[in-house]
C-alpha cells in the first residue's frame, strides 16, 4: 500500500473473477496521482462460433440453434431470428403469431428481471456478498424473487414447452398453440402477482442506490403503441431514428486485443442499451399502473443514475407481467399457430428487445433457405465500451482514495448494473487494480 | 408429507441418466417421483412441504462411468458456493434452500459418475440397479 496522500496513491486493481455476473471476465485499474490511466474490462470467454455454425444450416434449425446461445435469455434470439428470416421470406406473421411472441418475450423478461433484482443486484444493496447469505436474512426477498423468475418461465413454457431452451417457436410461427384452460390458469397467476410485483419498483427505489449521474446515449427500440419488446424502430436521445435494416450503417462493432467480446460504437460512441435506456426513451408507453409506480418513486425521469437500472428493471417487470395478463385475457387458441414457409434467396434483419437490450440478428439465405451468412449482435458487446466509459467515471466520482476492496466492490456494482451476459458476448468478472508501487 | 425422488437433467448425452434411474424405479408406497429439466431455483419449490427427498442427477464426481456416487448436502455445498445469473444449479439451489431454512428435514443427494460417451447397458443397468437398491434402503 502506498503511503502518499491518498488522493495520489498510484493504485492497481485487479478483480480477476467478477461475481454475480455470468461468464468469465475480469477488470484491470491502473490509477496515478488520482486519476485513472488505463482501465479495461477484459473478456476471455472463449469465441463461441455460433454465426460460423449457422451457415448451411436450414431455415427450420435456425431458432432451435441460436435458442442454445444463452440459458437466460432463449426467447430473445429466436424471436430476432424469425423475425429476420421471415423478412427474407417475405412472409407476414399474423396477428395471432405477433401477440403470442409478445407473450412469450414476457416470459423471458420476467424471469430475468426477477433473477437480476433478487439474487444478482440486491446483496449490493442490502450489504451482503451472495444471494445465499442474504437469504439467511431476507428470506421473503429470495422468496419474491423465486416465485417471480417461476411464474416468467411457466409462462414460456407455455409456448415454449419449456422454459430453457425453448423449442415451440419457429419461422412462421408456433409449433403448437396452447389450451384456453391453460391460459385462463396462468392468468390467474399473473393476477395475483401484480401487487407484488408492484410493491418490488417502490421496493427497489427505496434501497440505499448510489448518486452518480452520467452523460451516456441510450438506445432502444420504440414502438407507436406498445413498451418496446418484440418490435420497433431503433431510436436514441441524439436523433437516430432508423430501422433494423440500417443498423450496420451506424454501428460498428470492433476487436480489442483484451476480449473476445466485440466492441460496438454508435457513430463512433459508446452507448447505453437495456432496461435504463429503454425506460428512459419509452416512458409514455408504460401502461397507467405501471406509469402510476413509478411516479409514486419520487425519482426524476429520464434518469442519467446507472444505478437506476435496478428501478427499471423492477418497472419492466412490472409492465412485462401486466401486458401478459392483458395478452393471456385475450388469448384463444387456434388451428393455425404457424403461417407456411415458402423459401427464398434474399436477406433479413431482425431487432428485438433481450432483458439486457437491443438483439440484432441479420442473416443472408439461398434459394432453399439455408443460411449463407448470419451475424448477431447482442446487447453486452453493445454495452461494452459503455461499461469501461462507466467504469472510469464511477470510480474517480467514488474516489479513488477508497481501499483496494472499496474500489473493487463499486467496480463489481457498476458492471452488475449492466447485468451482463458475457457468454451471450461470447462470457465474466476478475479485478486487477494497479496503483503503480514498487 | 412423504418421499419424494426428483431425477435432475436434460435431454442432452448422458445427462438424462437422473431421469432414467427415477424413470425406472419399481413403484413403491408413499414413494413419489419427478423428473425436472434444469431446474434452476425451481428445484426449491419442487422440494417444498416433503419430509424427504432423494435427488438423483448425473455427475462429474471422479471413478469410472456408472459409478455410483451418495452424498450429503455438506459434501456439497461449500462456502464459497454462489449463484450466478445464468448458472444456478443444484448445488446452488440447495444452498440458497438451506440459507432460506425451506429445505425438507431430510435430503440425500445419488450421483451417478457420466462419461462423455454412453455407457455399456451392462454398466447402465447395474449402475442404475445400484441406485434403486440404495433408495429402497433410505426408505425401508
Amino acid at each position: 500500500m502506498s503511503q502518499d496522500a491518498p488522493h495520489k496513491r498510484d493504485i492497481r486493481i485487479e478483480v480477476p473473477v467478477l461475481a454475480r455476473v455470468e461468464g468469465e471476465g475480469a477488470l484491470e485499474l491502473k490509477a496515478r496521482d488520482g486519476r485513472i490511466e488505463a482501465l479495461r474490462l477484459r473478456i476471455f470467454e472463449p469465441p463461441r462460433y455460433f454465426e460460423k455454425f449457422l451457415e448451411g444450416r436450414s431455415w427450420r434449425e435456425v431458432p432451435d440453434t441460436v435458442a442454445r446461445i444463452c440459458g437466460i435469455c432463449p426467447v430473445a434470439y429466436q424471436m430476432s431470428a424469425v423475425q429476420a428470416l421471415e423478412q427474407a421470406f417475405g412472409l407476414e406473421s399474423s396477428e395471432w403469431v405477433l401477440q403470442n411472441r409478445r407473450l412469450m418475450y414476457c416470459g423471458e423478461w420476467i424471469q430475468s428481471h426477477a433473477l437480476h433484482v433478487h439474487l444478482l443486484a440486491l446483496p449490493d444493496f442490502l450489504g451482503y456478498d451472495n444471494a445465499i447469505a442474504m437469504a439467511k436474512d431476507h428470506p421473503e426477498a429470495v422468496h419474491r424473487g423465486l416465485a417471480l423468475q417461476k411464474l416468467g418461465n411457466d409462462l414460456i413454457r407455455f409456448l415454449g414447452g419449456r422454459s430453457v431452451h425453448p423449442v415451440g417457436v419457429r419461422v412462421g410461427g408456433f409449433h403448437h398453440a396452447p389450451s384456453l384452460e391453460d391460459a385462463r390458469a396462468l392468468g390467474n397467476r399473473l393476477e395475483a402477482a401484480l401487487d407484488d410485483a408492484e410493491a418490488l419498483v417502490g421496493f427497489t427505489a427505496g434501497l440505499d442506490l448510489p448518486v452518480d449521474e452520467q452523460s451516456f446515449t441510450n438506445v432502444a427500440l420504440r414502438h407507436n403503441d406498445d413498451y418496446p419488446m418484440y418490435a420497433g424502430r431503433i431510436v436514441s436521445d441524439q436523433g437516430l431514428d432508423i430501422s433494423a435494416d440500417d443498423y450496420a450503417d451506424h454501428f460498428v462493432e470492433s476487436h480489442v486485443p483484451h476480449s473476445t467480446a466485440l466492441y460496438s460504437h454508435l457513430d463512433g460512441q459508446p452507448y447505453l442499451v437495456g432496461p435504463l435506456a429503454r425506460l428512459n426513451l419509452n416512458l409514455d408507453r408504460l401502461s397507467p399502473r405501471t406509469r402510476a409506480a413509478l411516479d409514486a418513486t419520487g425519482l426524476t425521469w429520464p434518469s442519467r443514475n446507472m444505478f437506476h437500472s435496478l428501478v427499471a428493471r423492477a418497472v419492466e417487470l412490472l409492465e412485462a407481467l401486466q401486458e401478459a395478463r392483458r395478452l393471456l385475457e385475450a388469448y384463444a387458441p387456434t388451428d393455425t399457430p404457424y403461417a407456411q414457409v415458402e423459401p427464398r434467396a434474399g436477406e433479413g434483419f431482425g431487432a428485438t428487445e433481450a432483458p439486457r437490450g437491443i438483439l440484432w440478428h441479420h442473416y443472408r439465405v439461398d434459394d432453399e433457405g439455408k443460411v449463407l451468412t448470419a451475424r448477431i449482435v447482442p446487447p453486452t458487446s453493445q454495452n461494452q465500451a459503455r461499461m469501461e466509459e462507466d467504469l472510469r467515471q464511477s470510480l474517480e466520482a467514488f474516489g479513488l482514495h477508497h481501499d483496494d476492496d472499496a474500489l473493487r466492490l463499486r467496480g463489481e456494482m457498476v458492471i452488475r448494473n449492466y447485468d451482463p451476459c458475457i457468454s451471450c458476448a461470447t462470457h465474466f468478472l476478475k479485478v486487477r487494480v494497479d496503483r503503480g508501487e514498487e | 408429507m412423504g418421499v419424494l425422488v426428483i431425477g435432475i437433467g436434460s435431454p442432452f448425452g448422458e445427462d438424462t441418466l437422473g431421469w432414467e434411474a427415477v424413470e425406472a424405479l419399481p413403484p413403491v408406497s408413499g414413494v413419489s417421483t419427478l423428473t425436472l429439466d434444469r431446474p434452476g431455483a425451481g428445484l426449491i419449490e419442487a422440494m417444498k412441504e416433503q419430509h424427504t427427498v432423494i435427488l438423483v442427477d448425473a455427475m462429474d464426481a471422479g471413478g469410472p462411468p456408472g459409478t455410483v456416487h451418495v452424498l450429503s448436502m455438506d459434501d456439497l455445498i461449500h462456502p464459497d458456493t454462489t449463484v450466478s445469473s445464468h448458472s444456478l444449479g443444484v448445488v446452488g439451489a440447495l444452498a440458497l434452500g438451506k440459507a432460506m431454512g425451506v429445505l425438507p428435514p431430510t435430503v440425500h443427494i445419488i450421483g451417478i459418475q457420466m462419461g462423455s460417451t454412453p455407457m455399456p447397458d451392462e454398466i447402465r443397468k447395474s449402475a442404475l440397479a445400484q441406485i434403486h437398491q440404495q433408495i429402497r434402503d433410505w426408505i425401508e
